[in-house]
C-alpha cells in the first residue's frame, strides 16, 4: 500500500499511526468510521469487543482487516452448538515417545481470536472463552499457560431473538468492554461495495500498519491521558444515574465505570486531544453500557443503542 | 414489653397501621396531662376515634366519607360550644383541639393526615404548660415530644426506620436544637400586660376562702400543698412573728364568717421596731390574695395595693401563675387611722338571736373585767386554764356554733377559738373581727426559703381599742402556745393523726423533703418566674440596659434570621457537588452569552460540541469561539492548564458581545 510502514520509529507519533490504521480500515469497511474508531478505542483499553448483528454485513471482514492491519496473528473460532472447551483452549495428548501428555494449545493462543456466533455455543463452550479473556491465561492438567499480548477477541453475535441461540448472560456481556453493531451500509456506499473489489481478496492484500510492540506501547500510554476532575464528575454522574434510574434493573458495576474511563482515554489519545473531553466519554458511552444496563418494562429505552443515547440525554455535563 | 418487643410485633400490621399505632400512642401521651382539667366526653370522643381508625385499619373496613367527617366534626364543635359556652379560653382551645385531633383520625389517609395528626399532638402536649407549670411535667414533656418526634420521622420514612436510630436521631436533633432553646428561653421578650399572660380559669385550688365556717381550717390543714415561699433579705423574724395576713372576716351569721370585699382606702400605720423585706413567691390560686407578713409597709404600688383591712392585693384579677413580689413588712406596728362608723357598726355586728349564751357569759366576764383590756385578757385566761383542747378533729356543731363550741364540744382549732374570741368581744361592743392567713412556715435550708404550705393556715382575731387601733389577738396562743413557736406538729397530741407529721420527723424522709422542695423552688424561680427583671438584668451583663421590647423583638428576629442565613449557606456550601472553580465559572458566563446570542446549551452537551455549534450557528464567531474552545478544554480537561490561560479565556469571554 501507499503509505510508510513505521514499524523502526518506535516513538512515533500514535495519532498518526493510529489515523494509518483507520485509514486502511476504512478502505475495507466502508461508512463505519465510528465504529471502527471504536474497535480501536476498545483493542487500546485492553478490552474485549462483541459485535451484535445480523450476518453478512461485515464482521468477520472488520476482524480479519484488524488483525492484518496490526499484523496480529489471528485465529477464528466458529462456535456450533457442538463445541466443546477444549476446541478452544486446547487439549492435552498422550505422547508415546515421551510417555507423557503433551499440551496443544487450541485456537485461543492467538493475538485475535474472532469468535464467531458466540451464542451459538452451549454456555460451557462460551465461559471457556470468557474465562480466557477474563484472565489473559489458560489453565488445564494443573499447568497455566500464558496467552499471547496483546490480546484481543472480538466475537460476534446473532441477534438474539433466532433460534437455537444461548444469549449470553449479564455476568458475561460485562467482560465485553463494548458492544457495537455495524448495521446496513447506506446506499451509495452499497452501491461501492457492489461494483468494488471482494472484500476478502481486499483484506489479504493488507499491509501492517503498526506492529504489536508499537499496539503494547500504546496500551500502556491510555491509562496515562490526563483525566480532570470535572471529567470524573462527569463520569460518576453517569454512572450515579444508572444506579439511580428507576429505568434499568441495575446500574452499571465498578468494572464496566473503569472500563467507561478506559475507553474514554483510549479515544481520547486517537483523537490527540491531551486530557479526556466530556465528548470522549459521550463517544464511547452508548458501546459501553449499552449492553450492561437490562431496561425495566415502564417506558425504558429497549436496545443497547438506544439505552446509551438515552443515558447520554439524561446526564447534564458539568 | 419493651418499646422494641412492641415495635417488633408491631410488624404483622399494615404499614399504615404501623405508623398509625405510634401516631394514636403519641396522642394518647400528649392529651393525658388534661386528664382533669378537661371534660372528659372529649378525650372519650377522641378515644373512640382512635379505637374506631384501628379497627378499620385491621378489618380493612372504608374510613368514613368526607360528608360523614364534617359532620361528626361540626357536631364536635357545637358539642365544645354548647359545654364551655365559647371557643375562646383555654379549656374550649383545648378541648377543641383534643376533639379535631381524633376526628383528624377518621380520615388518616396519607402520611400528610398523619402528619396533622401528629402536630396537632404536639399543641396538645405544650398547652399542658397554660395549666401547669410543675417541675415533673417537664421529663414527661421532652420524654412525649420525643415520641411524637420520632413517630413524625418514622412516619415520612419510605423505608422501615429502626425504633433506635429514631430514638438516637431525635435525642441528637433535641441536643442540637437546646442552644436555640436556651437562647429563645433567656432573650425572648417578656410582653408586659394582661394579654400576653396566661388566661385566668375557674378551677378548684385549695387554699383559704371567702369565708369560714368552723371546721374549715383545720380541713385545710390536711393538705400538704404549698401555699407559697418566702425568701428573706436578711433574717428570718422569730416564728412568733410569722403571721402571713390574708382574707378579713367581718359578716358573721351565727355560725359563718364571711369576708367583706377590699376596700382601697389607705390607712396609716406607724411600725416600729425591726422590719423585713423579702421576696413572696405565691402559688397559683383563684384570687389575688398576697399572704404578707403582718404588717407589710413597702411594696410596688404598680403592681399591689393595700385594702382597708390592711390585707395586700395584687392588682390583677387573678393570680393564676406562680407569681411573685418584692415586700417590706413590720411586725410591731401601730394603726393610726380612725375606725369609720360604718365600718365599726360591721364589726360588732352579732345575730342577737343566735349563740345566746355566749352573749350573756361575755357580757357578765366584761361587767367583772371593769375594762374592755382587762376582759379580752380574762377570755384568754378562760381558753387557757379550763378545759379547752386544741384539736385538728373537732366535732361538728350545731347551727349556734360558738354557743355549742364554748359549752359542748370544748374541742376545737384555731377557727373555733379564733370565732368565739370575737363574737364574744363583739358582744360587749368591742369592733372585732377574724383575721384568717397562715401561722408559721418551714425553714428549707437547702434553698434558703422559708415554705408556708397550707397545713399552716391560721385564724386569729383582731380588735379595735381606742387610742391603740387594730390589736392582733391570737386566742390559739393562749390555748396551745406551742402551735405559734413550734408549729402544728408541737401542738396536737401525740395521740392524734396530723398528715404528714411522720414524714416531718423522719431525719432522711426530711430531708428528701427539703432537696425536693429545693429543687422546686429552683425551677419556679429560674425558670417559671424568669420574666423581665431577670432578663434585664442578664440583658445588663452584655450591656445592654432597659432595653425596649420591640427593640429586643426585632434583634432576636434578625439574629435569628442572620444564624439561619449563616447555618443554610454553610450547609448549601458543605453539600455542594465540588466547589466551582473559577473556569467552570467563566464557562457558565460564556454558556449564558451565547445563550442570549440564541444558542443555549443542552445540558448533556460537551464543551467541545456546544461551542462548535454556536460557531456554526454565528459564523461572524467562529474564531473567536475556536479559541475559546481550545483554551477552556485545556484549562478544563486538559494535564497542564497554564495560569494565564484564565485570564485569556476570562479575556475572550468578556470580549463577546451579547
Amino acid at each position: 500500500m501507499n503509505s510508510a510502514i513505521p514499524t523502526l520509529i518506535t516513538q512515533a507519533d500514535p495519532i498518526e499511526l493510529i489515523a494509518a490504521t483507520t485509514a486502511q480500515l476504512n478502505r475495507v469497511i466502508l461508512g463505519k468510521e465510528h465504529q471502527v474508531q471504536l474497535c480501536i478505542s476498545c483493542l487500546l483499553a485492553r478490552g474485549h469487543l462483541l459485535i451484535e448483528d445480523i450476518p453478512g454485513v461485515g464482521k468477520t471482514t472488520l476482524a480479519h482487516a484488524i488483525a492484518e492491519s496490526l499484523g496480529l496473528s489471528y485465529q477464528r473460532i466458529q462456535f456450533t452448538s457442538d463445541l466443546l472447551p477444549a476446541d478452544i483452549i486446547g487439549i492435552s495428548v498422550f505422547d508415546r515417545e515421551t510417555s507423557t501428555f503433551q499440551f496443544h494449545k487450541g485456537p485461543v493462543f492467538s493475538q485475535l481470536v474472532l469468535a464467531d456466533e458466540v451464542n451459538r455455543a452451549t454456555p460451557k463452550a462460551q465461559s471457556a472463552l470468557l474465562e480466557a479473556m477474563e484472565e489473559h491465561q489458560v489453565t488445564a492438567d494443573g499447568a497455566t499457560y500464558p496467552l499471547a499480548a496483546p490480546f484481543f477477541v472480538i466475537a460476534t453475535q446473532n441477534p438474539v431473538y433466532q433460534i437455537g441461540t444461548y444469549p449470553l448472560p449479564e455476568s458475561q456481556l460485562d467482560r465485553f468492554l463494548m458492544r457495537i453493531e455495524l448495521g446496513y451500509p447506506d446506499p451509495t456506499l452499497e452501491r461501492q461495495l457492489l461494483l468494488g473489489q471482494d472484500r476478502r481478496d481486499l483484506v489479504a492484500t493488507l499491509a501492517p500498519t503498526l506492529s504489536p510492540q508499537q499496539l503494547l506501547l500504546m496500551q500502556t500510554m491510555v491509562p496515562k491521558v490526563h483525566v480532570s476532575d470535572a471529567l470524573l464528575d462527569y463520569v460518576q454522574a453517569l454512572v450515579r444515574y444508572t444506579r439511580e434510574s428507576p429505568l434499568f434493573e441495575a446500574g452499571i458495576s465498578p468494572r464496566a465505570s473503569i472500563g467507561l474511563l478506559r475507553a474514554a482515554q483510549a479515544w481520547a489519545l486517537i483523537h490527540g486531544h491531551p486530557g479526556v473531553m466530556p465528548e470522549d466519554v459521550q463517544a464511547v458511552l452508548a458501546a459501553v453500557v449499552g449492553h450492561r444496563l437490562k431496561p425495566r418494562d415502564e417506558g425504558a429505552p429497549k436496545t443497547p443503542t438506544e439505552i446509551g443515547q438515552f443515558v447520554l440525554k439524561e446526564v447534564a455535563v458539568p | 414489653m419493651s418499646a422494641v418487643t412492641l415495635d417488633h410485633r408491631l410488624q404483622r400490621l399494615t404499614p399504615v397501621g404501623q405508623r398509625l399505632v405510634w401516631v394514636i400512642a403519641g396522642l394518647a401521651l400528649a392529651v393525658a396531662p388534661h386528664f382533669d382539667h378537661i371534660a372528659l366526653w372529649t378525650m372519650l370522643i377522641a378515644a373512640l376515634a382512635a379505637a374506631f381508625r384501628m379497627t378499620a385499619e385491621i378489618k380493612r373496613w372504608p374510613l368514613p366519607s368526607r360528608a360523614v367527617c364534617t359532620g361528626i366534626a361540626f357536631a364536635s364543635l357545637l358539642g365544645v360550644l354548647a359545654g364551655y359556652r365559647t371557643l375562646n379560653g383555654i379549656d374550649a382551645g383545648t378541648s377543641l383541639l383534643i376533639v379535631m385531633a381524633g376526628m383528624k383520625l377518621l380520615e388518616t389517609r396519607t402520611v400528610r393526615d398523619l402528619t396533622v395528626v401528629v402536630f396537632l399532638s404536639y399543641f396538645a402536649l405544650f398547652a399542658a404548660f397554660l395549666y401547669n407549670q410543675n417541675m415533673l411535667l417537664l421529663p414527661y414533656m421532652l420524654l412525649t415530644a420525643g415520641l411524637l418526634t420520632m413517630t413524625l420521622m418514622r412516619i415520612h420514612q419510605t423505608e422501615a426506620m429502626a425504633l433506635r436510630e429514631a430514638a438516637a436521631t431525635t435525642a441528637k436533633m433535641f441536643l442540637q436544637a437546646l442552644p436555640l432553646a436556651v437562647l429563645l428561653f433567656l432573650f425572648f421578650p417578656r410582653l408586659p400586660g394582661q394579654f400576653w399572660a396566661v388566661p385566668a380559669r375557674e378551677r378548684a385550688i385549695t387554699g383559704l376562702s371567702e369565708e369560714m365556717t368552723p371546721g374549715d381550717v383545720s380541713e385545710l390543714t390536711q393538705s400538704g400543698a404549698i401555699a407559697f415561699r418566702v425568701k428573706f433579705e436578711g433574717e428570718a423574724p422569730p416564728p412568733r412573728e410569722r403571721y402571713w395576713r390574708g382574707p378579713v372576716m367581718h359578716l358573721f351569721d351565727g355560725r359563718t364568717w364571711r369576708y367583706g370585699g377590699a376596700v382601697q382606702t389607705p390607712q396609716q400605720v406607724e411600725s416600729s421596731g425591726s422590719s423585713y423585706r423579702y421576696r413572696i413567691s405565691l402559688e397559683p390560686q383563684q384570687r389575688n390574695w398576697i399572704f404578707a407578713l403582718d404588717m407589710p409597709t413597702d411594696w410596688d404600688q404598680k403592681r399591689a395595693y393595700r385594702a382597708e383591712d390592711f390585707q395586700l392585693h395584687a392588682r390583677q384579677q387573678q393570680l393564676s401563675v406562680l407569681t411573685s413580689f418584692d415586700l417590706e413588712s413590720s411586725p410591731t406596728y401601730v394603726t393610726t387611722g380612725e375606725l369609720r362608723d360604718s365600718l365599726r357598726r360591721l364589726d360588732t355586728y352579732i345575730p342577737r338571736n343566735r349563740n345566746t349564751r355566749t352573749i350573756e357569759l361575755a357580757r357578765q366576764m366584761r361587767e367583772r373585767a371593769g375594762s374592755d383590756e382587762a376582759f379580752i385578757q380574762s377570755v384568754l385566761t378562760k381558753f387557757g386554764s379550763e378545759e379547752y383542747y386544741y384539736t385538728l378533729q373537732p366535732p361538728a356543731l350545731d347551727l349556734n356554733a360558738v354557743d355549742d363550741f364554748l359549752f359542748n364540744s370544748r374541742r376545737g382549732f384555731c377557727e373555733h377559738f379564733a370565732s368565739a374570741f370575737t363574737v364574744m368581744a363583739r358582744s360587749v361592743g368591742i369592733p372585732a373581727r377574724v383575721v384568717t392567713g397562715y401561722q408559721g412556715g418551714e425553714f428549707n435550708p437547702l434553698s434558703g426559703y422559708l415554705v408556708v404550705s397550707q397545713s399552716d393556715a391560721h385564724a386569729w382575731s383582731e380588735v379595735w381599742l381606742e387610742g391603740r387601733g387594730w390589736q392582733r389577738i391570737d386566742p390559739t396562743a393562749a390555748i396551745a402556745p406551742e402551735r405559734i413557736e413550734r408549729g402544728l406538729d408541737a401542738a396536737i397530741s401525740s395521740e392524734e393523726e396530723v398528715p404528714g407529721r411522720m414524714l416531718r420527723q423522719s431525719a432522711v424522709l426530711s430531708k428528701l423533703r427539703m432537696a425536693w422542695d429545693a429543687a422546686n423552688t429552683f425551677w419556679n424561680d429560674q425558670v417559671v418566674e424568669f420574666g423581665e427583671d431577670q432578663q434585664n438584668w442578664l440583658l445588663e451583663l452584655f450591656n445592654i440596659e432597659n432595653p425596649r421590647w420591640q427593640y429586643l423583638i426585632t434583634g432576636m428576629i434578625v439574629a435569628l434570621i442572620g444564624f439561619f442565613a449563616i447555618l443554610s449557606a454553610y450547609l448549601t456550601w458543605k453539600f455542594k457537588p465540588r466547589s466551582r472553580d473559577p473556569v467552570a465559572h467563566v464557562y457558565e458566563q460564556l454558556c449564558r452569552k451565547l445563550a442570549k446570542l440564541g444558542v443555549p446549551r443542552l445540558p448533556h452537551e460537551g464543551p467541545n460540541d456546544y461551542v462548535t455549534r454556536a460557531a456554526q450557528a454565528r459564523p461572524e464567531l467562529a474564531a473567536q469561539l475556536a479559541e475559546v474552545r481550545t483554551v477552556y478544554v485545556s484549562l478544563r480537561y486538559g494535564p497542564m492548564p497554564l495560569p494565564t490561560q484564565l485570564s485569556r479565556l476570562k479575556f475572550l469571554v468578556n470580549q463577546l458581545e451579547a
